[in-house]
């Protein structure tokens, strides 16, 4: 009795997997799934999406984002929420090299230390980035990059924030439909102030699993993990996460993304995102 | 340390991506960009060294003066003023204008978790005295957000400055690093501070960084230069703190009498300070900021000290500070106000007599103020290109239009000004055989004066409805608002506004009373004599005491101990347990000075005062302290912080027990003060509040975690938090506060934690709370020049008293053999014949009208008195108002074991608990329908004592008792006589 309904459910996942195409039968980047529904969820904590892993299949397209994030701590009476209103390019110049760009955006935010209240409305961080992707083989590609912080947050008084951050993410296709992505990112922050320096260095991994079962559709879930090093070393956070994605048309897409980091010293409640991205010429 | 961070890194990366690791050390050896640290924002730096502050202030002084800075080391540190604390271990700075002591680092004091605030300073020109409570740093409303400072390092610069820097962090939050420097230069008129804060936690905080002075209440006003402020503030709820906030120019201060420093507060690093004020609290400092992970923030301000009265001299300099800082022009204004009618000297008595308030007539702001000279004269600094009006105040109210001027030149003269000369009073109290006695005089306006034509206030503040007339501000020395102290000379002489009055002469409740009417004119002198007699009310073995009583070491109140003192003879009370908040006093010198140490007996003690919240009693989300807890006697010793009193911070009240234990100084007693006194910004006054005692719970065998477990938490020593001697069932006028106490006191009782229950005025002022309304009448004492401080702590422990403000209770277990044992927390086992003795007397003007025997909590008598009053209120007849002896067993069943109370006074009006079902009183029969209800307004307690004396003449049977005490609504109640009726030990009847 057992045994047959596991074989239906085995079935019933294969179809829903991608029918009877295997996983080698395809590659990650090109067709259905494409570069965008394969994509990481783009959430994270860190300044222009540093700590937060990044495509890794080439691609030419602009984006606008939007996210925030709220903490509630009603035991230390805190609270934290924050939002951010960003813009970024891409652009491939070859099959497997590409630039990335955060344009510094607007920031806000409003804290709460049991009555005393503070927000602020500041320019955040930009990032540029080079990345690139090999093909490790059949539907798997390995893609490192490297990034550095613009550093042109105006939210500090006397200190000033700078950072780099590399980190490599593997993309395999499990079928046409379904995709699992891993990938590391390692930023390093240093803050100066009064002479000082401070150094932060967190290692972000992230595990995803992309599905799309309809050509304007795609979902992606997973989880992260953060571990910081440097100044208040420790573990920051286990961050389950949801991605949905529109897919419009091969020009636009929309992604609503959130995640709600758990356990850690890091006490959001929840991220959340929403993107809108343009691609201005999908196949360089 | 960089290197290592990265190395380490690199190589934990390495196991992964090689590629990666080599990428680490370049970063880091990209991003790493050393340089010498300066100050303290850096974070990490156990040494650094905080710039020096305000360098662009530059003040002159006619010759070098030296500057002094060490420890300080003996009595004679300390500055002069009620409110100095300077002891052994504190630090002075000092040059020739003013004295300086920070806190040393094992020293706190008040809300400061660590050493590090400023405790004293004080100018050093003329009579000036210290009026600072404490002054320290903080950066939110909690106390995890004050600073606590773990080094301290004094910095010699002679002759150029001395600067004490102290480094630590904020109090619950290590991460949170925070330096301060104090710098003292020889010329300076004041103190430069730089603090230096950072965030080294991972999360971005809202930041007020402020000096947060506490100015207590009642003591030093704040003021501001902001349109429609001045000294009147928005209401400071900290829940809605937003709503306090504010900008001003500067911050001054000052106390309202003549000796009172005043001072002022000015950033040096911004043209504005941020901040909120009342007068418990100011909090001034940047704007708050949103700090940024390992980010930081500074702030720089100078604090001047300056002479009163007034505040002209602190805002002159905070002027001239600002021309230094900020190029702002000021003008000098010199005048003379000439008194219409003058009779004897015109300006005696400082700012009640006559003040001028100068307004920016544009901005409708009050800019400063001044007190002129004996002679009139003023002279004072204003900001210059504006326009303004000069008003004067008298005895509390504007008077005139004022007179309008433009200063837009250096210097300007004006016109000779002219203010009204009030009447004067002299007035003289003797005793019956002509001897001149301390005493108190009151006013009460009478028809046609109404009292909204002579009240007065403090310029908007202590605008106390009662204090009419206005003779000076409520909360300083006599006169103070419609009250004047008579000492020992018999002899007193006050202005008073133009107008009719009864004029009440008061020696306590126990003498007689005398009254007059006058009719007083602008500019006329008149006398009055009254004579007193002592009244037979008092059995010969009873003492009157008031065991909590405040004074201007408390940092809540502005009284002179002088008029204090006097306040204890005139008001006859006999022996005093002087209870100010976190600081020993006795009055020991002051009634020796008056001559009058014979005529009380002043047991230094303690009110220990939590300020820091940490207590989290079940259900409360927001920590709490433990309320108010009274000690005696203790030793004053004024080598020490607090002159004795224990940092008692932090502690439940069991291990604050345990640390006031060495403390005594003989047969000692712990009090739960006001034990369901609402808080104040937060802090509660009453232990059973704070924890949520409900009356009508058990107290559980164990600790456990329901409010009523609380009070058997033990200390390390295993005292627990019931370890108190005697609990305050009266205290002050509230009627309202007397049900709600009794309410605990009785629960207590029924539950056989036998606790005496105690009447004490709590007063912290000449008139509002007045001394020894009520008070205890604490048996089987000798008389008091024998007075035996062991006997009576024993008695009081004991439960041996008798609580009143105003009739005397006389109570007593009756037994065949004649005997009559009184009032007492050890168990009585009567006879069959046991009767219930009770005598009730009371001056003629205290009016008495039913006996209430209360059992087991339960009232199961009640009698009414014929008449309440005797018909002659300032006679000498009809003391005695009911006698009876009763049958025990008519009162109390002897199927089991009871306590029994006696109360006597006016009847208690009807109320229950509607609002908040927490077992205590909290609406009165509004409708008067015999039913508290809804339609009552649910929490509407009114207060049945509001009458306002000096209307209706008679009408109202506690007229003269309202104007003696305002509030009282006469009551007197017993300790129990506890019945064991088996002899086997008392059962308590339970709740």
């Amino acid at each position: 009795m057992n045994r047959r309904r596991g074989s239906r459910a085995a079935c019933g996942l294969a179809l829903l997997l991608g029918g009877a195409r295997t996983a080698h039968a395809t590659e990650p980047c090109v067709g259905e799934l494409g570069a965008r529904a394969s994509a990481p969820a783009s959430i994270g904590v860190g300044p222009a999406g540093l700590g937060t892993v990044p495509e890794a299949c080439p691609g030419r397209d602009v984006r606008l984002r939007a996210g925030g994030s709220v903490l509630v701590a009603r035991a230390d009476f805190y609270g934290l929420l924050q939002t951010t209103l960003e813009m970024g390019l891409r652009y491939a110049f070859g099959r497997n090299d590409w630039f990335s760009l955060s344009v510094p955006g607007l920031q806000y935010r409003f804290a709460a230390n049991a009555t005393i209240e503070a927000s602020s409305t500041s320019l955040s961080a930009g990032a540029f980035g080079y990345h690139h992707s090999f093909r490790l083989g059949p539907g798997l590609r390995f893609s490192p990059w490297l990034r550095v912080l613009i550093p042109t947050e105006t939210n500090y008084r006397h200190a000033r924030r700078y950072a780099v951050e590399q980190g490599f993410s593997v993309l395999g296709a499990l079928s046409p439909r379904v995709s699992w992505m891993f990938g590391l990112a390692f930023p390093v922050y240093v803050t100066l102030i009064g002479g000082a320096d401070h150094y932060v260095m967190t290692q972000a991994y992230v595990s995803e699993l992309a599905y799309q079962p309809w050509p304007v559709f795609s979902a992606a879930a997973g989880a992260g993990l953060r571990i910081r090093s440097g100044e208040r070393r420790g573990f920051e956070a286990f961050d389950p996460r949801l991605c949905l994605r529109l897919h419009v048309s091969s020009v636009w897409h929309a992604e609503l993304a959130a995640a709600a980091p758990l356990w850690g010293t890091d006490r959001t409640d929840l991220l959340a995102s929403f993107g809108l991205y343009a691609a201005f010429d999908r196949d360089p | 340390m960089r290197a290592a961070i990265c190395r380490g890194y690199a190589g934990g990366v390495a196991s992964a991506c090689g590629v990666c690791a080599t990428l680490t050390l370049v970063s880091c050896a990209v991003l790493s960009c050393t340089s010498a640290t300066e100050g303290c924002l850096g974070g990490d730096d156990p040494a650094c060294l905080p710039a020096s502050p305000c360098p662009a202030l530059e003040f002159s002084c006619p010759s070098d003066t030296e500057l002094v800075l060490r420890r300080v080391e003996r009595p004679e540190d300390r500055p002069s003023g009620i409110k100095a604390d300077a002891a052994p271990g504190d630090i002075l700075l000092q040059n020739g204008s003013v004295s300086v002591v920070l806190a040393g680092l094992d020293a706190p004091r008040g809300l400061a978790p660590s050493g590090g605030a400023i405790v004293d300073l004080a100018p050093r020109e003329g009579a000036a005295e210290d009026a600072i409570g404490h002054v320290f740093q903080a950066v939110g409303i909690l106390p995890d957000d004050a600073a606590h400072y773990d080094a301290v390092e004094l910095l010699d610069q002679r002759p150029s400055s001395v600067s004490a820097i102290f480094r630590g962090r904020l109090d619950a939050r290590p991460d949170m690093r925070i330096a301060t420097r104090y710098e003292l230069r020889a010329c300076d008129p004041g103190l430069r501070i730089r603090s230096e804060l950072f965030n080294g936690a991972r999360d971005a905080l809202p930041v007020f960084l402020s000096d947060a002075a506490f100015w207590g209440d009642r003591n030093l006003t704040p003021f501001v230069p902001v349109p429609g402020r001045g000294y009147v503030h928005p209401e400071l709820d900290l829940e809605h703190l937003d709503r306090a906030f504010g900008d001003t120019p500067f911050l001054v201060a000052d106390a309202h009498d003549e000796a009172s420093s005043t001072y002022g507060w000015l950033a040096c690093d911004a043209r504005q300070l941020s901040g909120f004020h009342n007068t418990t609290i100011s909090a001034v400092g940047p704007e708050r900021v949103l700090l940024e992970p390992f980010d930081g923030l500074v702030f720089e301000r100078f604090a001047a000290a300056r002479p009163g009265p007034g505040l002209s001299r602190a805002v002159d300099t905070v002027l001239a500070a600002r021309r230094m800082l900020f190029g702002e022009p000021t003008t000098r204004v010199t005048g003379k106000v000439r008194a219409a009618g003058a009779i004897g000297d015109p300006f005696a008595a400082g700012e009640r007599r006559l003040s001028l308030l100068f307004f920016d007539s544009e901005k409708q702001t009050a800019v400063s103020e001044i007190v002129p000279n004996p002679a009139g004269e003023f002279e004072l600094s204003l900001p210059r290109g504006r326009h303004y009006r000069v008003q004067p105040f008298v005895l509390g109210r504007a008077f005139g239009a004022g007179v309008e001027f433009e200063a837009d030149v250096d210097v300007i003269a004006l016109n000779e000004l002219e203010s009204p000369t009030p009447g004067r009073l002299h007035v003289e109290v003797n005793d019956a055989e002509g001897e001149p006695i301390v005493a108190e005089v009151v006013l009460i306006p009478a028809a046609p004066t109404s009292a909204s034509q002579v009240q007065g206030s403090v310029f908007g503040v202590f605008d106390e409805k009662r204090c009419t007339p206005y003779l000076g501000p409520p909360h300083g020395g006599s006169p103070a608002c419609n009250r004047v102290l008579v000492d020992a000379t018999g002899r007193t002489e006050f202005w008073v506004p133009p107008g009719n009055y009864y004029v009440y002469a008061t020696h306590g409740p126990f003498w007689s009373l005398a009254r007059q009417r006058v009719s007083l004119r602008a500019s006329e002198r008149q006398q009055l004599s009254f004579v007193l007699r002592s009244l037979p009310l008092l059995p010969v073995d009873v003492l009157s005491a008031d065991l909590h009583v405040h004074a201007g070491a408390s940092f809540d109140s502005n009284l002179p101990e002088r008029d204090r003192a006097l306040s204890f003879i005139a008001q006859g009370v006999q022996v005093i347990a002087a209870t100010d908040h976190d600081v020993v006093t006795d009055y020991a010198s002051t009634l020796r000075e008056l001559g009058l140490s014979d005529r009380v007996r002043v047991m230094p003690g303690v009110e220990t005062t939590g300020q820091i919240l940490f207590l989290r009693p079940p259900g409360s989300e927001i920590p709490r302290v433990i309320g108010h807890f009274n000690f005696w006697p203790l030793r004053r010793d004024i080598g020490l912080p607090r002159n004795g009193a224990p940092d008692d911070e932090r502690l439940e009240p069991g291990a604050l027990m345990d640390r006031m234990q060495p403390l005594f100084s003989g047969v000692s007693v712990a009090q739960m003060n006001h034990p369901f006194a609402r808080g104040e910004l937060g802090r509660d006054h009453g232990y059973l509040s704070a924890i949520g005692y409900d009356p009508r719970r058990a107290v559980p065998p164990g600790p456990n975690d329901t409010p009523e477990g609380q009070l058997l938490r033990a200390s390390a020593s295993g005292r627990t938090n019931l370890a108190f001697d005697a609990q305050e069932v009266m205290n002050g006028a509230s009627l309202e506060n007397f049900l709600r106490y009794r309410a605990g006191w009785f629960s207590f009782l029924n539950q056989g934690i036998l606790r005496a229950g105690t009447a004490n005025s709590d007063s912290h002022t000449l008139a509002i709370e007045v001394l020894g309304y009520p008070r205890n009448l604490v048996l089987g004492q000798p008389e008091l020049r024998a007075f035996d401080p062991d006997r009576f702590n024993e008695a009081v422990r004991r439960g041996a008293l008798i609580g009143t403000n105003g009739p005397v209770l006389e109570v007593c277990l009756k037994e065949s053999d004649g005997d009559c044992l009184p009032p007492s927390l050890e168990a009585r086992v009567p006879s069959a014949a046991s009767k219930l003795s009770v005598r009730v007397s009371a001056a003629p003007f205290i009016p008495v009208s039913e006996v209430r025997f209360i059992v087991n909590g339960q009232q199961v008598k009640t009698v009414a008195l014929p008449e309440a009053l005797p018909s002659e209120p300032f006679g000498v007849e009809g003391l005695e108002r009911y006698r009876a002896e009763l049958d025990l067993r008519e009162l109390v069943a002897s199927s089991g074991d009871a306590w029994l109370v006696v109360e006597a006074g006016l009847p208690l009006p009807l109320s229950a608990d509607l609002e908040d079902d927490d077992g205590l009183p909290d609406t009165t029969d509004n409708d008067r329908d015999g039913r508290v209800d809804a339609k009552d307004g649910i929490g509407d307690f009114r207060e049945p004592a509001r009458a306002a004396p000096g209307g209706a003449e008679q009408s109202d049977m506690r007229i003269h008792v309202e104007a003696l005490a305002p509030g009282v609504w006469p009551t007197s109640f017993s300790n129990p006589i506890i019945i064991d009726w088996s002899g086997d030990g008392f059962e308590a009847p339970g709740l």
